[in-house]
C-alpha cells in the first residue's frame, strides 16, 4: 500500500479548487477517493471498527467546513490525514474516560474486532488453520499497537502501515523531521517489546 | 560502538537511511554482538507483521452517509446566508430587511385573503406582474380557482417562483437598497386588511393604486405602467381608501390564513429536524414509485421529489401518528438503512425525508 502522494496530489488539486468554490458534489469525489485510507488510519488508531466509522464521518465533515481555508500548501491527503488523526485522538480520550467507569479494559482481546470487520485478505491460498493463525496474529499485533502511547501509535501507523514519507509525517503531525525519526525509532522498539510479550519469541 | 548507540540506530539501519560509515560500524558491531543481532531480527519481524496487517474494508454506506451530512450542512448554510447577506455584500440596514420581511408576510396573507385578486404566478419583474394581473382580471371565475390554489401541490410553484423572484430581485439590484425596496413594493398586490402601520399602509396605497389603474386601463399601458403608476398615486387616494375599506370586509380568519401559510412553506426552516429515512436498493425507480405511493396512501402532503446524481430524495409532510406505519411499509421499497427513532417523534405534522440510494 504505497503512497504515491506526488502523483495523486495534482489530481486532488483541481477537485479541491472546485470544493473551495462551493461545489458540494466535488467534495463527494474527494470522499470517495480518500475514505478507505482515512478509515484504515482511524481503525488502526483505535482498534475499533465502529469508532473508526464515526471518526471518518466527523473528520470529513470538519474538512468540509474548513475547505475554504485550505490553501493547498500541503496536499489534500496530508491535510485530511491530520484531521483524521486529531479526531481519532479526541475519540480515544473519550473512550478512555468511559473505560474508567466500565469494567472492560481497552486491551480486552474480545474487544479487538467489534462490529463487522471486513478484510481484504490476500490470503486466498491459505488453509483454514493458517487463516486462523493469521487472524490471531493480527489481533495480537493490533492489541500491541493499541497499548502504545498515542504519539508512538500515530507515527507507527503513518510510517509502517500507510508508508508516508518522513516529511509528510512531519507535515501531518506538525513536528520537525528529527522528531519524526527518533519517535519512529522508539515506537518500533516499544512495539517490538509488546509483540514479543504477546507472541513469545520473534 | 556501544550497544546503546547501536540500538538507537537500528531503526534507521533497517530502513537503510544511515551513511555508509555508520552502516559499516553497525555491521561490525552486529557481527560480534548477538544481543543486538537478535534485537535487529525482532525489529524486522515486528516490522513485517505490522506491514502485513490487512487493509480494512470500510462500511459500504460510509461515503453516502458522509455526503448526506455534508449536504445537510450545505443546505443549512445556504438558507442562513441568503437571509442575512446579499450577493454583493452590500450592508443593508436592518429596517430594509424588516420591511422586506413584512412585505413577504403581507404577500402571503394577501394570497389567501383576497379571492378576487388571484395570483397563481409570482411575478419576477414589475411590468410582467401587472400584465399578468390584468390578464387574470379579465378572465372570469376567480373564486373557485383561488380557493383551491393554496391547498393543492401546485401551490408550491407560486411559492418557489416567489422565492426565485425574491432572489432575482435581489440579484438584479446593482446599487442602492432603496431601489430594491421600491421593487419589492411594486411586486406587492393589494395588501391584507391587517393593521400593520404606516409603512405597509403606504404599500397598500401604491399597490392598490396600481391595481386600480390597471383595471381601469387595460393592456396598451402595461409597458409604461411603471411610471404611470407613480403619477396615479396622488390622484387616487380617495378611491384607494374606498377600495381598502371595501376589502376590509372580506378576510379569512387569521388562523386559517396562518394555517395555509404554514402548509405552503417549502423545506423546513433551518434548525428544524427532518425525519430521515435512507433506503438502499438496486431498483431506484421502483423504490421511488413505491415510496410515493405509500406516502399518498398515508395522507402525505406536499410531496417533493429531487433527483440527484447519487440517488433520489423524496420529502413530504406526514402526520406523526402515521410514521410508524410508514416505517413498516417503507421496508418493502428496499433495504431500509436509516430511520428516525420512533420514541422521539413530536406530535403533529412531521416533514419526512426519504433518500433512495443505489447499492
Amino acid at each position: 500500500m504505497s503512497n504515491k502522494i506526488e502523483q495523486i496530489g495534482d489530481q486532488d488539486h483541481d477537485i479541491v479548487s472546485r470544493c473551495r468554490k462551493g461545489d458540494v458534489e466535488a467534495f463527494g469525489i474527494l470522499v470517495e477517493r480518500h475514505q478507505r485510507k482515512m478509515f484504515n488510519i482511524a481503525y488502526r488508531m483505535t482498534g475499533d471498527y465502529d469508532e473508526a466509522g464515526e471518526i471518518v464521518q466527523e473528520a470529513f465533515l470538519s474538512a468540509f467546513r474548513a475547505i475554504k481555508k485550505f490553501r493547498g500548501e500541503a496536499t489534500f491527503t496530508t491535510w485530511m490525514t491530520g484531521i483524521v488523526i486529531n479526531h481519532a485522538k479526541n475519540r480515544l480520550k473519550k473512550m478512555r474516560t468511559r473505560a474508567h467507569f466500565e469494567p472492560v479494559s481497552l486491551d480486552d482481546p474480545s474487544d479487538a474486532y467489534d462490529g463487522n470487520p471486513r478484510f481484504d485478505p490476500p490470503s486466498a491460498g491459505m488453509s483454514a488453520l493458517e487463516r486462523l493463525e493469521k487472524k490471531d496474529r493480527e489481533e495480537a499485533v493490533q492489541e500491541s499497537i493499541n497499548s502504545l502511547d498515542e504519539e508512538y501509535r500515530e507515527v507507527l501507523i503513518l510510517r509502517d502501515i500507510q508508508e508516508f514519507s518522513y516529511e509528510e509525517i512531519g507535515a501531518i503531525l506538525k513536528i520537525p523531521d528529527g522528531t519524526v525519526k527518533s519517535r519512529i525509532s522508539r515506537a518500533r522498539d516499544a512495539l517490538r517489546e509488546r509483540v514479543k510479550k504477546k507472541l513469545g519469541d520473534l | 560502538m556501544e550497544c546503546g548507540d547501536v540500538r538507537r540506530k537500528l531503526s534507521a539501519y533497517m530502513e537503510d537511511l544511515l551513511s555508509s560509515e555508520e552502516k559499516k560500524m553497525i555491521d561490525n558491531h552486529l557481527s560480534s554482538c548477538e544481543q543486538c543481532a537478535v534485537r535487529l531480527e525482532e525489529l524486522k519481524t515486528t516490522h513485517s507483521l505490522v506491514k502485513g496487517l490487512d487493509d480494512m474494508e470500510p462500511p459500504p454506506w460510509l461515503t453516502q452517509k458522509i455526503m448526506t451530512r455534508v449536504r445537510e450542512e450545505e443546505d443549512r448554510n445556504a438558507g442562513f446566508l441568503k437571509k442575512l447577506f446579499y450577493p454583493f455584500s452590500i450592508k443593508v440596514p436592518v429596517q430594509v430587511l424588516g420591511i422586506i420581511l413584512i412585505a413577504v408576510v403581507a404577500f402571503q396573507i394577501y394570497r389567501t385573503a383576497e379571492p378576487d385578486k388571484p395570483i397563481t404566478h409570482a411575478p419576477p419583474l414589475p411590468s410582467p406582474s401587472v400584465k399578468e394581473k390584468v390578464v387574470q382580471e379579465e378572465s372570469s371565475g376567480f373564486l373557485g380557482k383561488t380557493a383551491d390554489a393554496p391547498r393543492s401541490p401546485s401551490a408550491r410553484i407560486p411559492i418557489d417562483d416567489k422565492v426565485a423572484a425574491e432572489k432575482d430581485t435581489r440579484s438584479a439590484v446593482g446599487d442602492s437598497a432603496r431601489e430594491m425596496d421600491n421593487q419589492r413594493r411594486r411586486e406587492q398586490m393589494p395588501a391584507s386588511p391587517q393593521p400593520f402601520g404606516k409603512t405597509s399602509r403606504k404599500m397598500k396605497l401604491e399597490t392598490a393604486a396600481e391595481n386600480e389603474s390597471s383595471a381601469a386601463a387595460p393592456p396598451p399601458q402595461t409597458e409604461s405602467l411603471g411610471e404611470f403608476r407613480y403619477e396615479e398615486i396622488p390622484h387616487d387616494e380617495e378611491k384607494t381608501d374606498a377600495l381598502l375599506s371595501g376589502r376590509g370586509a372580506e378576510p379569512k380568519s387569521r388562523d386559517v390564513v396562518l394555517q395555509e401559510q404554514s402548509k405552503e412553506q417549502p423545506a423546513p426552516a433551518a434548525g428544524t429536524s427532518v425525519s430521515l429515512f435512507v433506503v438502499q436498493t438496486k431498483r431506484l425507480a421502483h423504490a421511488r414509485a413505491a415510496t410515493e405511493n405509500i406516502l399518498k396512501d398515508l395522507g402525505g402532503k406536499d410531496i417533493e421529489q429531487i433527483s440527484r446524481s447519487t440517488g433520489e430524495v423524496i420529502s413530504a409532510d406526514l402526520p406523526s401518528g402515521k410514521i410508524k406505519e410508514f416505517h413498516e411499509r417503507l421496508k418493502t421499497a428496499g433495504d431500509l438503512k436509516t430511520a428516525p427513532p420512533l420514541s422521539e417523534l413530536p406530535p403533529g405534522i412531521i416533514r419526512v425525508r426519504i433518500e433512495i440510494i443505489p447499492e
